[in-house]
């Protein structure tokens, strides 16, 4: 079942307490995403980047991030792009519930 | 050469002497708004920016002041360092346009 | 070029800001950290009960944003009994050596 959900104007979560793996479905759902488990690696990698550095990373820093953490065959662009269509940081960072990344287009 | 402005009156902040202290003798210094205070002969503020100045003046560094900032204030041209040229806003678009970049101290 | 401490205004944060914009954009950039903006470089920092965000936090992630030219200005760091294991980052260089930073760069954003 659906919980209504408080969203900013960019579509992403008001509120980050409001975050639950159910919320992530449903904020994927509205990308068109069906989450598995290599997107989950990625939403909770997020969220370790933003708890730690308390930024929402655009997607180089991202890329880099993925890339150390989980090895270099997943810190590529191409492999975020399949996960989270059309621009894997905005979409990825909805999906886990953190602001939409600045200076990001 | 680096254009370096100041605009805050050393007598209250710290701008000019932060300036004065990493300056190099190709630079230039333009004394600005309140940064024109830095420039009066008489000042004894501590330290003693007028005697910095000075040194790198003779050492090659140039110091000027705006002209509209000074007669704004009330300070004379008698009332300024010889070693501090009077320039205006073309004078200081002519220095920011010789300068390889700028960096403003406020 | 980061001149002021942290939290007392806005100018760290902007600056920090500014640098991981041009991080983002791939624009090339150095940090200098020098007069009182060395104590930005200062640990730990725990800014949660003022309501900012930790400055030495996101400062952290500037490799990863591919900045990794940080500098540190030595007399201010003397000026204020500051030593290489009080701060968490950057590399000390005396006054020469910022006046060489100044002469090589092509703009100079100071914060």
């Amino acid at each position: 079942m659906s919980k209504i959900l408080l969203l900013d104007s960019d579509g992403h979560l008001e509120h980050l307490e409001d975050w639950s793996e159910q919320a992530a479905q449903q904020l994927a759902a509205s990308e068109n995403i069906e989450l598995g488990e290599a997107h989950w690696e990625i939403i909770y990698l997020l969220q370790e980047f933003h708890q730690r550095f308390q930024l929402s990373p655009p997607m180089r820093p991202l890329v880099k991030y993925i890339a150390q953490n989980l090895g270099k065959e997943k810190g590529r662009s191409i492999y975020l792009m399949q996960l989270f269509p059309p621009s894997p940081a905005r979409v990825a960072s909805k999906i886990a519930g953190l602001p939409r990344p600045e200076n990001c287009l | 050469m680096i254009l370096h402005t100041v605009n805050k009156s050393a007598f209250d902040n710290r701008a000019l002497g932060d300036c004065l202290r990493v300056v190099a003798t190709n630079d230039a210094v333009l004394l600005i708004e309140n940064g024109v205070y830095g420039a009066l002969s008489s000042s004894q503020s501590e330290p003693a920016h007028v005697e910095s100045i000075l040194e790198l003046s003779a050492a090659g560094t140039r110091f000027y002041v705006l002209q509209a900032d000074c007669q704004a204030r009330g300070l004379t041209d008698s009332a300024l360092l010889p070693a501090v040229q009077i320039t205006d806003d073309a004078g200081f678009v002519a220095l920011a346009a010789e300068a390889s970049a700028i960096q403003s101290w406020y | 070029m980061f001149r002021h401490a942290p939290y007392g205004n806005a100018l760290a944060r902007e600056g920090l800001e500014a640098a991981l914009a041009c991080g983002a954009m791939g624009a090339k950039a150095s940090l200098l950290y020098i007069n009182e903006g060395v104590w930005q470089l200062l640990e730990p920092q725990d800014s949660s009960a003022i309501d900012c965000k930790n400055q030495a936090a996101m400062a952290s992630a500037l490799p990863l944003y591919d900045i990794d030219e940080i500098w540190v200005d030595e007399a201010s760091l003397q000026q204020r009994n500051l030593t290489a294991t009080d701060i968490n980052a950057g590399k000390i260089i005396d006054s020469s050596r910022v006046q060489a930073l100044f002469a090589t760069s092509k703009n100079i954003l100071s914060f």
